[in-house]
């Protein structure tokens, strides 16, 4: 049996357990000070002793929670992102070390205290903090798979933050992350079509999948329960709030994902913007493969069957592995287009003049490394985002790769 | 047809001189092709009790909720209980009345002073009698109480349910707080092909009733049932439903002929049961034990409980002990359902004899039992319904 740790307990000679904070099916957490920091922290380990599942389950989900946490914090957190600080081993039981959601309440237990949230004010603030954290975790190649209430703890001040990733994880490269490395399917009412029934559907997983859990939150948020049902307006069931609010969710739960909010940075806007109307949308066109896509803000252009976040549109690599999971991401501000380079090799956009090169600063930082030129042709370091304009060509690795797209703003 | 049949017995050779096996059938029903239509009557418990902690505005809410998941086609109807029984609202196809009128109705039902389940339950399961109903038909009693009905006991609900279930309505019950009787709660969930839960706090209720009508929606097939067509002298024993929910089933007996009732079809959800046969003596070789007919949504599929009488020692020592796990661990859960902690041990000292005490089934076994003794109502109502091929638990 497993060593089972107690309050008072001093965990690799710096965490001191104070007390209790609860259990799920496959961790136990406590409060704990950090005695070189003097800090308030949390302390998570396997919960051994109080789960219904095999010890082996508990394991391989604990280290998926302790993987992906090293990749969020490596990629610098998010607000709404639980921190990791710490991972330890002590008496052969392995341990995170967290940060402490300060005053945080789990959401349902949130609206089992309180009751639904019926001020549509605070439902979209939390719905874009929610939006936004999930938008960042797709950056950073990490899926959450298992958006729902229990997972979310709202602070006080209703700020949202992500707490359990033991689902979640980077993607395989099935393209079928919800059915893990075990074949487990993690079913319901907050998952889409396309995530709980992935191994019998040809229906590709997405950002816009995330966007479908988020709607759902938000209707849970506003009714304190939710159905499978997709497309639920929230007036249906007795909901009263804005128009706009219940018109968003309707939309984001969608069974048919084109019908959908494409991504979670596009569900933030309209949140933001308090105006369910899908953002304005630009079209590419594959100029080789003669090929039309619309694209919205938010949208992604990566490489099919890539191990990493589905891209919205996902094109097949016509010379291996040179395009990224996540080459290229198109954004809009003040009503202009942008394109924002995520590659490790680079992209090139022809704007009349010339090709001017487009290269994240992660990509550089590998080019460098590798002793290869990250410059543009003049000689100088290229830009992460550029300015599209009507008529401007793309071209993903180099102009010569053979993947080249016409932008055209509509 | 809608489901294949599958059958597995613990032992696939056995001696001349007879054995007592461990059998255990599946039922996989197929992908749904037609929504069906569904008939919902929600029986409500409006005594005074449940006014106290807010269980009747969310049971209002609870109603609210379901009228958000009903279709057009489908019919729904209200029955509040307390001393008198009130037909809130008549069975009514969702198309012909409008949500604002429906949720009036909810909001007249007025507060009384004891617990009529008996009644309310008759009223409810009568408003969904006479809707014309096929193969295509969901029905369902949705019964939500928080008390004892201390004019009728038990047995007399067990009568009950066997009458509405016979009309091809399936119950599922659901208990507050501390005060119903679990007892009830659990027959009528069980003998009509429904399920039983208890719920924690008023903020389930909605989920509960949700639920119930999203999982309505998912039928396949409604009446289904097993027939097992034995062999002379082949006895059938300790017969269970391991899937959906773990429950002791009667069989009903004609001749040579048992009966096993099933809960409704559901898209792709795996039902199971779980059995001990006693295969008589006979002369070297396979023998059928018996025939198995599965018959749902008006048709029928069949296999065979086989086993080959031998000598040959090797092939006598072919054991496939899960199969035997699953019994007894269904044995437990369901022991564990009824809050008998005692018996449970029991079980799990026998587990622990036949398969040893590292076996993770015992283990598991072991710590359920622990969260029951340490527990209330809710661990025991869950302990029937751990998943554990399909899932984990979260």
């Amino acid at each position: 049996m497993p060593w089972e740790p107690e309050p008072g307990d001093t965990i690799a000679g710096r965490y001191e357990l104070e007390e209790f904070l609860g259990k799920g099916g496959f961790a136990k957490a406590y409060k704990a000070t950090d005695r070189d920091t003097g800090d308030t922290v949390v302390l998570k380990h396997p919960n051994y002793t109080e789960s219904q599942n095999e010890e082996s389950v508990i394991e391989e989900y604990f280290e998926k929670e302790a993987d992906s946490l090293e990749r969020i914090a490596a990629a610098g957190g998010h607000e709404n992102v639980m921190d990791l600080y710490d991972k330890v081993r002590f008496r052969d039981v392995p341990f995170l070390v967290v940060e402490l959601v300060e005053g945080g309440l789990e959401l349902d237990n949130v609206i089992d205290e309180h009751g639904p949230i019926e001020d549509s004010e605070q439902v979209r603030q939390i719905g874009i903090d929610l939006a936004d954290a999930m938008g960042f975790l797709h950056e950073n190649e990490i899926v959450y798979r298992d958006l729902k209430p229990e997972n979310v703890m709202l602070k006080p001040d209703i700020t949202p933050t992500l707490i359990d990733f033991n689902t979640a994880t980077d993607f395989d490269s099935t393209g079928d992350p919800s059915t893990g490395n075990q074949g487990t399917t993690i079913l319901g009412p907050f998952k889409p079509r396309e995530v709980a029934e992935a191994s019998r559907t040809d229906v590709r997983q997405g950002p816009w999948s995330d966007v479908y859990s988020i709607g759902k939150i938000l209707l849970f948020l506003l009714k304190g329960s939710v159905p499978k049902k997709d497309g639920v307006n929230p007036h249906d069931f007795g909901a009263d709030c804005d128009d706009y609010l219940a018109e968003i969710v309707e939309r984001a739960t969608q069974s048919d994902y084109r019908h959908r909010y494409r991504n979670a940075t596009v569900l933030r806007d309209v949140l933001e913007e308090k105006d369910p109307s899908p953002p304005s949308t630009a079209s590419i066109r594959y100029i080789q493969a003669g090929k039309q896509f619309s694209v919205e803000p938010g949208d992604t252009i990566g490489r099919e069957g890539a191990n990493g976040p589905p891209a919205s549109i996902t094109i097949e690599d016509p010379q291996g592995e040179y395009i990224s999971s996540v080459q290229v991401q198109f954004e809009t501000e003040g009503g202009e287009w942008y394109l924002v380079d995520r590659s490790l090799n680079g992209t090139f956009v022809q704007q009349g003049s010339g090709w001017q090169r487009v290269l994240c600063g992660a990509g550089r930082d590998r080019l460098e490394e590798k002793g290869e030129d990250y410059t543009d042709r003049h000689g100088e370091e290229p830009p992460e985002s550029i300015r599209l304009e009507d008529g401007d060509l793309i071209s993903l690795v180099h102009p010569t790769y053979g993947v080249t797209f016409e932008f055209k703003a509509e | 047809m809608t489901a294949n049949v599958v059958t597995d017995v613990n032992r696939p050779y056995v001696p001349a001189g007879g054995a007592k096996l461990t059998a255990e059938i599946e039922v996989e029903p197929g992908e749904q092709e037609i929504e069906p239509v569904r008939h919902i009557a929600l029986c409500i418990d409006s005594s005074g009790s449940m006014y106290e902690g807010g269980n009747m505005d969310r049971a209002r809410g609870g109603a609210e909720w379901v009228f958000g998941l009903l279709n057009d086609d489908d019919y729904v109807s209200i029955v509040a209980f307390d001393t008198e029984v009130d037909v809130v609202l008549d069975a009514t196809r969702w198309g012909d009345i409008s949500r604002q009128d429906a949720v009036e109705k909810v909001h007249d039902i007025q507060a009384g002073g004891g617990t009529d389940m008996y009644q309310g339950l008759t009223a409810a399961a009568d408003t969904l009698k006479d809707l014309p109903s096929d193969e295509n038909t969901a029905r369902r009693v949705l019964l939500l109480s928080d008390g004892k009905d201390n004019t009728h006991d038990p047995p007399e609900f067990e009568t009950l349910a066997r009458e509405i279930d016979s009309a091809g309505i399936r119950i599922k019950s659901a208990g507050i707080g501390e005060d119903y009787r679990s007892e009830t709660i659990r027959k009528l969930g069980s003998v009509a092909r429904g399920d039983w839960t208890h719920l924690q706090a008023s903020g389930d209720i909605e989920q509960f009733f949700g639920d119930a009508v999203e999982e309505a929606g998912s039928v396949v097939a409604p009446d289904a049932e097993l027939e097992l067509d034995i062999a002379d002298g082949v006895e059938v024993s300790e017969v269970y439903r391991a899937l959906p929910q773990t429950q002791e089933v009667s069989p009903e007996w004609n001749a040579n002929s048992a009966v096993i009732k099933l809960p409704d079809l559901l898209d792709r959800e795996t039902q199971r049961v779980v059995l001990k046969i006693h295969a008589p003596a006979r002369p070297l070789g396979e023998h059928q034990l018996a025939d198995v007919t599965l018959t749902a949504g008006g048709e029928t599929a069949t296999t065979a409980l086989s086993v080959e009488y031998s000598d040959d020692e090797e092939l006598l020592q072919q054991h496939n002990e899960d199969i035997d796990i699953d019994h007894k661990q269904t044995v437990i859960q369901t022991e564990l359902g009824k809050g008998n902690v005692a018996e449970a041990q029991t079980q799990i000292e026998q587990m622990t004899r036949i398969h040893g005490a590292d076996t993770d089934a015992v283990q598991s076994a072991e710590r359920q039992t622990q969260i029951v003794m340490e527990g209330g109502r809710e661990e025991q109502s869950r302990a029937t319904k751990i998943v554990t091929d399909e899932g984990i638990q979260k």
